[in-house]
């Protein structure tokens, strides 16, 4: 039924009521999920690393709210997709939760097909964001194997500029930049400049450079 | 001879009237200038008998007194042939003193025309002071804005103030016969008699209050503060002066605060019956949350044959079972609050009622363009039950009318709130033109947790009838289904 992929990720489940929480983990257990269950936010913020998978977030709860953990695992740096759990009348809250960029909310008491679907396509974008931030750390990695004068040059070669121009821009002769290009290509795993142009949108060059 | 034997007594006269200490003078009618005068003129007036003699006393007077004696003015007092005025005079320092001067006119007596003025006169400045500050003393009592009374050992009345009077609405023909005893209620004069007058007559002053209430008294409010004792020179009592406050204003301004006070308490109850409503729904809404989510789980793992145990059905039957208890102990939380800390019954009309909710409610009222209609009994019935309940009661009713209003589209969209009371009963009828309550949810519209509404958690109804049944009323609802709704409270009226 489920992919390998989707089965080695934890569905982390944050609810300050423990039967609900419970109850919740009993539900996707049924469903052969593996879960993690905490009773506050800050309980999971102290555990968390970053793990794949993703959040049942209750919005609703004494301590850090559903909101305030959403912010914090934003600042953490780890991209963890979440449904946001609201009650009764917790629609404004919901609305601010997904602008604050939780992929969707689920109001309670519901039906367990709906939350399953919900899990299962959290599941599918933890492993796109996964799989994209492998790709960019990977280009980030290429990126920083560069010298200094490889990555002027694959910048302006990136902006479409011709040998010629690159050449005039930096002041050394066309034969070099040539030279420079051909390593650069070869440094980044380029096949082709359309390749390199993909690469180059993976790369956070403010966050790689440092 | 005739001369000589005049002559001892004329002498003696003089000679009396040499050594008097009083002012004698005679003098002529017209502006009385000095003709004679006796030496005290200078200890009285400081002038020496050569100074005075010869000028017109109507010049020395004070300029106010000046006309009292020829206009017979109060000042003047006539007896057998004698006048007697009080007056101010001016001595040589330029200072005026009161005189008392007793004057006998001396006429022709063939002509009857006035030949001089005989003047016996003294120095009364003392008494007239004295007197001045007495009357101004008494002038203060008589208008100050406290109540004065002054009554002997006996609790005899024999004065009271103009304040006094006034408050207490007291008929003045009754002074003479006026008893302290009617001017209190029976416990307080008891209390006066055995308690407070002797402590007076041991200590000379009370401070308390004690509250007046004769039986003329009508809208005012008044109390005793201060009882104090009047003894004479040989410590008899003389009498008791008794004072005491019209605090009707002061009653009032923290009758109405405390008002204010409660209104606010009371607005912040229908208040926080809202928030409550809304806690509720979230606090409901977790172990049924987690009943459906027991029970899907377990569903799940049966069919896919993960569960097969008995024992394993057992231990997931008792998780789903705590959270029904859970959620029944909620709904009896709700109840015992709605039971327990709002059942106080008072008197209150329950026309002024009505208006105050629809006044409540008047701006939900107009931003779904509902306009109300009243058709309230004139007698004004008064109703006594728990006000706060019966106002959560039409509170609730009032917000439904305008909910279904806000949930159809009719053009001319009407809440009328009648009043009825007939053979010792009362009827409230909310009534709205919305679209009505279709037969089959007619029955059920008063059972916990029913509701059309999507923000709705179908308490209110079932809440407001416990209410009304608690007070031995009933509460149902009418509708045909298309045309509109109508709520009837129907409570027992005091006989």
């Amino acid at each position: 039924m489920k992919t390998d992929v989707v089965a080695e990720k934890t569905v982390f489940i944050v609810d300050d009521d423990d039967a609900f929480r419970d109850s919740l983990g009993w539900l996707l257990e049924s469903a052969e999920y593996r879960i993690q269950p905490f009773a506050s936010g800050e309980a999971f913020l102290e555990t968390y690393r970053g793990e794949p998978g993703c959040l049942l977030l209750d919005i609703r709860m004494p301590g850090i709210s559903g909101l305030a953990l959403q912010q914090e695992l934003n600042k953490t740096g780890f991209r963890l997709p979440i449904i946001v759990i609201t009650g009764h009348g917790d629609i404004p809250m919901a609305v601010s939760a997904i602008k604050n960029g939780a992929v969707d909310f689920i109001e309670k008491p519901f039906d367990d097909q709906v939350l399953l679907e919900h899990v299962s396509r959290a599941l599918t974008m933890a492993e796109e964001w996964q799989q994209q931030a492998a790709r960019q750390r990977e280009a980030e990695a290429l990126w920083n194997g560069l010298s200094r004068r490889e990555k002027q040059v694959m910048e302006l070669v990136v902006s479409g500029m011709a040998n010629k121009v690159i050449a005039e821009t930096l002041d050394i002769s066309p034969k070099t930049v040539e030279v420079h290009r051909a390593r650069v290509m070869s440094k980044m795993r380029a096949d082709s400049l359309p390749d390199l142009v993909n690469l180059w949108h993976r790369i956070d060059t403010q966050s790689a450079a440092s | 001879m005739y001369q000589h034997d005049d002559y001892q007594p004329l002498d003696r006269y003089r000679q009396l009237a040499e050594k008097s200490p009083d002012l004698i003078s005679r003098h002529s009618p017209e502006d009385f200038v000095f003709i004679d005068v006796n030496p005290a003129v200078e200890k009285i007036l400081g002038y020496t008998v050569e100074e005075i003699l010869g000028r017109p006393a109507y010049e020395l007077f004070h300029p106010d007194d000046a006309d009292t004696w020829m206009n017979r003015a109060s000042s003047v007092t006539y007896r057998e042939g004698v006048y007697t005025n009080v007056y101010r005079f001016k001595c040589k320092s330029g200072s005026y003193i009161w005189l008392e001067t007793t004057s006998r006119t001396i006429r022709d007596p063939e002509t009857g025309l006035l030949e001089e003025i005989i003047c016996v006169s003294r120095d009364v400045t003392e008494r007239v002071q004295a007197e001045q500050t007495m009357t101004r003393l008494a002038r203060v009592v008589e208008a100050s804005s406290d109540l004065v009374m002054f009554c002997n050992g006996s609790h005899q009345i024999d004065y009271l103030n103009e304040a006094a009077i006034r408050t207490m609405n007291i008929d003045k023909s009754r002074f003479p016969t006026l008893h302290l005893e009617e001017l209190l209620p029976r416990e307080a004069y008891q209390q006066m008699v055995e308690t407070v007058f002797p402590q007076v007559l041991a200590d000379r002053n009370w401070r308390g209050e004690i509250r007046l209430h004769p039986r003329s008294m009508e809208d005012r409010i008044a109390v005793i503060q201060q009882i104090i004792a009047h003894r004479g020179d040989s410590g008899e009592l003389q009498y008791f002066s008794i004072i005491g406050r019209d605090i009707t204003d002061q009653h009032k301004a923290e009758e109405e605060a405390r008002q204010h006070q409660l209104e606010m308490a009371h607005i912040s109850r229908l208040m926080s019956v809202g928030e409550m409503a809304s806690g509720l729904a979230h606090e409901i809404n977790q172990p049924l949350a987690a009943i459906l989510n027991y029970s899907r789980g377990c569903l799940r793992r049966i069919e896919e044959g993960s569960m097969t145990r008995l024992d394993q059905v057992t231990q997931a039957l008792e998780l789903i079972a705590r959270q029904a208890v859970r959620a029944a102990d909620i709904i009896k939380r709700l109840r015992s609050f709605v039971k327990k800390t709002e059942y106080q019954r008072m008197v209150f009309q329950i026309n002024a009622v009505c208006e105050e909710i629809a006044q409540f409610l008047d701006q939900e009222a107009r931003d779904h363009g509902i306009s109300y209609r009243f058709m309230l009994d004139e007698q004004n019935p008064v109703l006594h039950a728990d006000k706060v309940q019966i106002e959560q009661v039409i509170l609730n009713l009032l917000r439904n009318a305008i909910e279904a209003h806000g949930q159809c589209e009719k053009e001319e969209k009407l809440i009328t709130i009648q009043t009825v009371s007939q053979g010792g009963q009362l009827q409230v009828r909310v009534s709205d033109n919305a679209s009505g309550i279709p037969a089959e949810q007619l029955e059920n519209l008063f059972e916990p947790f029913f509701t059309s509404k999507e923000s709705g958690l179908g308490m209110g109804l079932s809440i407001s009838r416990t209410i009304i049944e608690a007070h031995g009323g009933r509460l149902w609802a009418e509708s045909d289904g298309s045309n509109g709704t109508t709520f009837t409270i129907r409570l027992p009226l005091d006989k």
